[in-house]
Order: C-alpha cells, then structure tokens, then sequence
C-alpha cells in the first residue's frame, strides 16, 4: 500500500512540531526516518497511525485520507511505539491475545495469528512468561509482535533498536528484511544510522519538522555527496602512489591516510576503473587494497542537520 | 482449545482484566482479607452476643443482627477495596503511552471503560460468593428471612457497582500521578468510607431492622425499588459517558456520545420525580429534585464554557451536507456554542417542567409556597452558572491564553467564585465591624453586596434583585460572547471532499 504524506503540519500550542513534511512511501520498501531527537518523527508517525491529528495536510493510504478514514487506516497500520509494554503481570501469550481480540480476530483466525507471531518473532520459548520477566530485546520483539498481530501491509516503527544489544538488532534486522520481502511498507525511525544503512531503501531526513533531504538512499548519498572517494595501499613506499594519483584525471583531493591514499575524484564507478588500469598497467605499481568508499547515512545525517529541534 | 481460551464474544477488556486479577495480588489480599474479617466479625459476634445474652437474660434477633454486623464488615473491603482496585489500575495503564495502543485497535472507548467496570464487578462477585456461607448461616440463626437479605445484599452491590464507576472516572481525569494520589487520599478514600458508614446506617435502619419479606408484595416496595433502579441507572449512564468522553481521542465527535447518554440520563431523572408526581398526585414532588438538576446545569455550563471553539477535520468530515440535518446535529457536536445549545435547551426544558408541571397536578399544598422560591432560586443558579463559565472564559481568552488551557476555564470559574466570595467575606467584616447599624438580621442591608453569590438566592427579602443581577450579568456575557458563537454556527459546516486524483501519466 502506498502512503502519502502531504503537507503535514502539527502545531502544539505555539510550537511547530511538524512543519509542511511530504514524502511517500512506496509498498515493499523499508525507509529510514532520520533526525535529531524533538525533529517531530514521532509525531508525524503517531499521525500516520491515527493516533494524533494534523492541523492542516493530509496523510493518505492508496488515496483514503487517514483523517477520515480512521477505521481503514488501523486495519492496515501497525504501529510500534517508542515505549514498551506495560501490562507487567500479563504473559506473552495473554499480550498478543488480547490485542488479537481487540483488532477483532476471532476463534481459530485469532488463535492461528497468535500463533503465527509467535513464530514470526521466535516468542515460542517465551509464551508464559510475563512482560515483567523480560528483557528489553524481547519486549522489542513482543511489541514488534503486537504491531504485526492485525497482518498489517504498513509498518510504523519508532525506535525499535534503541537499547538493544547487538545480537538483537541483527535479530529485528532479519525480521524487518523478511516482512520487506512480504510486500509491506516498513517507515522505521532510529539513532542507530548503520542500522539502517543495512536495511532501508529509502531515507527521509526530518529537522525541526522540516523535511530535509528524501529519496532511495543511492540518490540521497549521490546527492550528497557526488563525488567518489577511491582508497588505495601499494606494496612498499606510498609517496609514489600519492605522486602518480595527483595525476590522474578528475581528481580533485589526495591525501595520505596511513599507508593508504585516499582520492577524491569526479565521475563514477568506470572512472575508478580507469584509475585502477592506469596504476597497474601503466605505472606499474604494486597494488594491493584498491576500494571505493562512499559516505554512508551518518556521514549525511551529520552533513545535513545541525542537531536543532523544532 | 486453550484451557484459558475466553469466547471471542466477551469484551478483551474484560478477559484482559480478568486473567490479570487471577494472579493480581491486590485481588488475593482483598478475597483474604474480607474472609478473615468475616471470620474475626461472626467469632467476635458470637461472643459479645453469647455475654449480651447471659449479663441481660434475654435473647434477640441473633441472625439478623449478625447479618448486620457482617453485611457492614464486608461493605467495608467491598467499598473501598474494589473502586480503589478498579481505579488505581485504570490509572496506571494511563500514564503510559501504551493505552494509546488501545486506541488505535477497532476496540472503542466505550467498551474500554465497560471492560474496566465488568472486570470490577468480576472481582466484586468473587467477594460476593466467597462471603455467602457466612451470610447464609445467618439465616440459621433466626431473625432474618430470605427477601431482606437478597434486597440488601443487591442494594450494597448495586452501590459498589455506582461507587467503582466513580472512582473509574475519576481515574480517567488527565492527572498528574502525584495529583492522582492526592484526590485518591483527600477525595476518593474519604468519599468511599462515608458512602460505606451512610450504606451500612441506612442498610441496616431502613431495611434489615425493617424486614422487605412482609412487604415485597405491596406497591410502595415496587415503587420504591423502580426509583432507586431508575436513579442507579441514570447515574451510571451519565458516569459512563464522561468517563467514555475523557478517554476518546480529542479529534472525535467526543460530545456525541457524551452528550446523548446525558441527556438519557436527564430524562430518566425527570421521569422518575414525574411519575411519582402524577401518581400521587402532588405536584410538590417534582420542587426539589428540580432544582437540585438546576443546580447541576448550573456546574455544567462552567464546563460547557471551556470547549475549543474549532471543530476537528474528522469531526468536520462527519457533518451532515443537508441543512436540516446539519441543525439537528449541531447540540451533539464538539464546540462551545453546540454545548451552550445543548446545556441552555435542557436547563430551559427542566425549568420548563418545574414551570408547568405542579399546577397541572393535584397539589397537597404542603410546600405550595415553595414553589416561586424554587422557581427563582432554579433560575438564579441556572444564570449564575452561565455568567460565571462565560466570564471565565472570557478572562481565560484575554488574559490566560497561552498559560491556561481551555479545558480548564471551569476552574478558572471556581476560582473566581472563590475570589467574590472572599471579597462577599470581606466586605461583611469591614460592615459588621464599622456599621453594625445597618445590619439586618445578621445580614447586611444592602443586597448588591452578595452579587454573584447564589446562597444569597435563599434570601428570600432581596431574592429579586439577586435573580435580576444573575440574569444582567448572564445576557451580559452572552453578548461578549455571541459573535464568536455565531462564528462557530457559521464554520459549522462539512470540510470539503479532497480533490480527485490526479490522472495518470500515459507516459
């Protein structure tokens, strides 16, 4: 399902949380919602998943605006919150069940989703226990369960990684790389960029309720930074390697970076190619690391906020 | 089939709720503890009754007086044990972000908080059946029969049942935690340990000590029985409507539900003291719990005043296109002048039945002259409420935007009410002080003094001049007030369709 946002403004007294934000999201994509903390992500996806309204703009799914169409929107929005369950002295099992019934599955289908979740999200070992008794990666992955419950085709997750270790967050990973797989559309905001880099096709870069920079993350980093950043080791005294790279054309920076020298050079991968014959064939030089390197997510989210909040 | 598998037909709330109480903690000290204060109660009876009866050689009702005792020690947990339990839970699930959660399921608010009252009453039947062998072994013991006992015990359950859904509303209130256990300590304990003392008083003067079995069969038990079930269930409709109302999300029709319930719950309160009325054949029936419901519209207009004036998209999208239907809509829509509509049209319609109802009826004459009385002093309060919810609305609007929020303009009323009263205080002690002379009656003479007072309506020597000032000061403020009611009248229209799509690129 498609989402589009449009225009989107949120006000909170005098304050302009979100301020005019667009964007869409295309089915089977995953995108990264990117900004600093108080830049009004949380908002805009409490919006998409009915939970607040926009003061003006409009959110709409395959074209029914979520305004008016609430009911629509939930069936097919999950929605994980920043927080976690609190329902301390309820099991696992009890949990999922409970928000099963209240999406209104019944009899065998809500006992088959119950059961599907509990798959999907390895929660089998943990059926008994009670909220109280788990860890923060496993109440992560019981609210993940609960969001999917209802088999929503729109996920909305707001910081599922924060505070989990790593084994965890390779675990939601390969969760969120499956459902990408299903054909949902996944919007995930985090802190934790690398994360993201991994998973998200997409990137949207929210300030101050403003959007930024959007796009797949190739256009975004190509954007970004159009350059190419080419790093290379040779066998024996780099000064040599740094003389003949100053050389090459459309370079536009060269540094040396320990053993390596790095280049900064205009044009894309056939340019690197070149350079690569050029070294090796031409000069002769004796290479023995030669990568190109390209700014990833933090790098831009670095480069394109000023860590201001609204 | 799970062995824990509820049908889907039961509200989640409720096999929620439920499943939590089995292992709550709370409910086990509450089962524990009112088993073993009914054992200490039919041991300690026992005894004092075995001294009573040896110091004094005689021997009473032994079980309807122990059906008594242990009826009042089980009121006491049932009273404060169970609202607290239903209340503190709601509360809690509150403070978080994840009742949100429930919000955005296809649950409604509604059957959250009915879920949250049957869970209580749940909890409410568990004490009940664990405590009957004691309360049936009453029965043994002579003095009671079986009528009195069931129509007491379903009176306490029925006032635990009003009781629970008061404290679930107060716990709907958006409180601080720390605020919420303040009004928990000073409000609710205290509220529910004088409802257990007037209860276990009342239960057993009026009822037990009475006995219902000789009078099951008559008219006046029927009747008296309609009224209490027709006044519980005008209460717990109006109960559940606020509670239902606090809980929607702010971008619904809030008022809709809240405000039909209302209004059910007004006519249920106007039709009991109306059948009593014409059946009896006094009108003088209707005086006093008419203006007692005056005196209510009186506190609902303060809230009333403090609606937002703009209505929400999702609100505007549900607006009716035709204008008949739109006008009809407008009492049951969110805003501030759809509630003035909605709370002037039933203050107007129970003074109106105050009005003309008693004369239409055969009058005992009892209280005839109570009648102009209760006329002004209802119309008094109905303009005062007005005049001061509008003021402080006006105060809010002008001086207070930023800092107070508009649902708060009914305390911004109290407090101005508190202001005039301090300052009535004042100028009494100045008078009395420097012209005792003019005083009357231990009142001063001059009535404006007391302007804005509505005790000063029971005076009955400057009565009119008091209602006079109510009803400037009402209109008054109804003409600040009136270009931004008919504003919102205007803006009261459909949000328009979104535009179509556009057409796709062939390219």
């Amino acid at each position: 399902m498609r989402v589009e946002v449009d225009h989107l403004v949120r006000d909170f007294g005098r304050t302009r949380a979100v301020d005019h934000v667009s964007f869409v999201l295309e089915p089977g994509h995953v995108y990264g919602f990117v900004g600093p903390n108080g830049a009004g992500k949380t908002t805009t996806m409490r919006i998409i998943a009915t939970l607040d309204e926009p003061t003006a703009g409009r959110v709409a799914i395959d074209g029914r605006s979520v305004v008016q169409n609430p009911e629509f929107a939930r069936k097919v929005v999950g929605f994980m919150p920043d927080t976690l369950p609190a329902h301390a002295d309820m099991t696992v099992f009890e949990y999922l069940d409970f928000f099963a019934r209240a999406y209104g599955l019944k009899g065998g289908g809500r006992r088959q989703a119950v059961a599907d979740i509990m798959d999907f999200a390895n929660l089998h070992g943990l059926r008994e226990k009670t909220l109280r008794a788990l860890s923060k990666g496993m109440k992560q992955r019981v609210s993940l369960g609960r969001a999917l419950i209802h088999d929503p085709t729109i996920l909305v997750l707001d910081e599922p990684a924060a505070g989990l270790d790593p084994r965890a967050r390779i675990e939601l990973r390969e969760l969120l790389r499956v459902l990408c797989r299903q054909g949902k559309t996944v919007l995930i905001s985090s802190h934790i960029l690398t994360e993201l880099t991994e998973i998200c096709t997409g990137v949207i870069i929210i300030e101050r309720g403003r959007v930024l920079e959007q796009g797949t993350l190739t256009e975004v980093m190509a954007r970004m930074s159009p350059h190419l950043t080419v790093a290379v080791r040779i066998q024996g005294d780099p000064e040599a390697l740094h003389a003949a790279m100053l050389e090459s054309p459309g370079a536009l920076d060269v540094r040396r970076v320990g053993e390596e020298v790095h280049l900064d050079m205009e044009g894309g991968p056939d340019q690197a190619t070149r350079l690569l014959h050029d070294l090796v064939a031409r000069r002769g030089l004796p290479v023995v690391e030669f990568r190109t390197e390209q700014a990833d997510l933090e790098d831009l989210f670095m480069q394109i906020t000023r860590g201001e909040v609204a | 089939m799970d062995g824990r598998d509820f049908p889907d037909m039961l509200n989640p709330v409720v096999v929620r709720e439920v499943r939590q109480s089995v292992r709550s903690r709370a409910v086990i000290v509450l089962l524990m503890a009112s088993l073993l204060f009914l054992v200490l109660a039919s041991g300690g009876f026992g005894i004092m009754q075995g001294a009573w009866s040896y110091a004094m050689g005689e021997v009473m009702a032994l079980g309807r007086d122990m059906f008594m005792f242990l009826q009042g020690t089980l009121a006491l947990v049932m009273f404060t044990g169970v609202p607290l339990y239903a209340a503190a839970r709601l509360a809690y699930e509150r403070q978080g972000a994840q009742s949100d959660l429930l919000f955005i399921t296809t649950l409604k608010p509604g059957a959250v908080i009915r879920g949250k009252l049957f869970a209580a009453v749940v909890v409410l039947m568990l004490l009940f059946t664990s405590s009957l062998p004691f309360l049936s072994f009453t029965f043994l013991l002579r003095g009671i029969d079986i009528p009195t006992m069931m129509v007491s015990l379903a009176l306490m359950f029925l006032v635990v049942v009003l009781l629970t859904q008061a404290a679930i509303l107060l716990a709907c209130l958006p409180m601080p935690r720390a605020f919420q256990i303040l009004v928990a300590v000073l409000v609710v304990l205290p509220g529910l340990l004088f409802s257990w003392s007037s209860f276990s008083f009342a239960a057993s003067m009026g009822l037990v000590q009475e006995g219902i079995g000789s009078q099951i069969g008559t008219r006046a038990f029927w009747a008296g029985a309609g009224t209490i079930l027709a006044v519980a269930a005008a209460l717990s409709l109006g109960m559940h409507a606020i509670s239902v109302a606090l809980v929607s999300p702010s971008a619904s029709n809030r008022a809709f539900a809240l405000r039909i319930r209302l209004t059910l719950a007004w006519l249920i309160l106007l039709a009991v003291p109306l059948v009593w009325a014409i059946h009896e054949g006094d009108g003088d029936i209707l005086v006093y719990p008419g203006t007692f419901m005056l005196g209510c519209f009186a506190l609902v207009f303060p809230v009333v005043c403090g609606s937002p004036g703009a209505l929400s998209e999702r609100v505007r999208h549900q607006l009716p296109r035709a204008r008949l239907r739109r006008a009809l809509r407008f009492p049951w829509t969110n805003g501030f002048a759809s509630g003035l509509v909605w709370s002037i049209c039933l203050g107007a319609g129970t003074y109106a039945l105050l009005v003309l109802v008693p004369p239409l009826v055969e009058s005992t004459g009892y209280i005839r002259g109570t009648y102009q009385e209760a006329y002004a002093v209802g119309a008094g309060l109905l303009a005062l409420g007005l005049a001061y919810g509008l003021t402080a609305r006006l105060i809010r609007r002008t001086l207070f935007r930023r800092s107070v929020p508009s649902s708060l303009v009914w305390a911004l009323a109290l407090v101005l009410f508190a202001i005039l009263s301090l300052l009535h205080t004042a100028i009494l002690l100045a008078t009395m002080a420097s012209q005792a002379g003019t005083m009357t009656r231990g009142r001063i003479s001059h009535p404006l003094v007391y302007f804005g007072n509505p005790i000063a309506l029971a005076d009955s020597d400057n009565r009119e001049i008091y209602l006079l000032f109510a009803l400037v000061w009402a209109s008054a403020m109804l003409a600040v007030h009136l270009p931004q009611i008919i504003r919102e009248i205007a803006a009261f229209r459909p949000a328009r369709p979104p535009p179509p799509p556009e057409p796709a690129d062939p390219s």
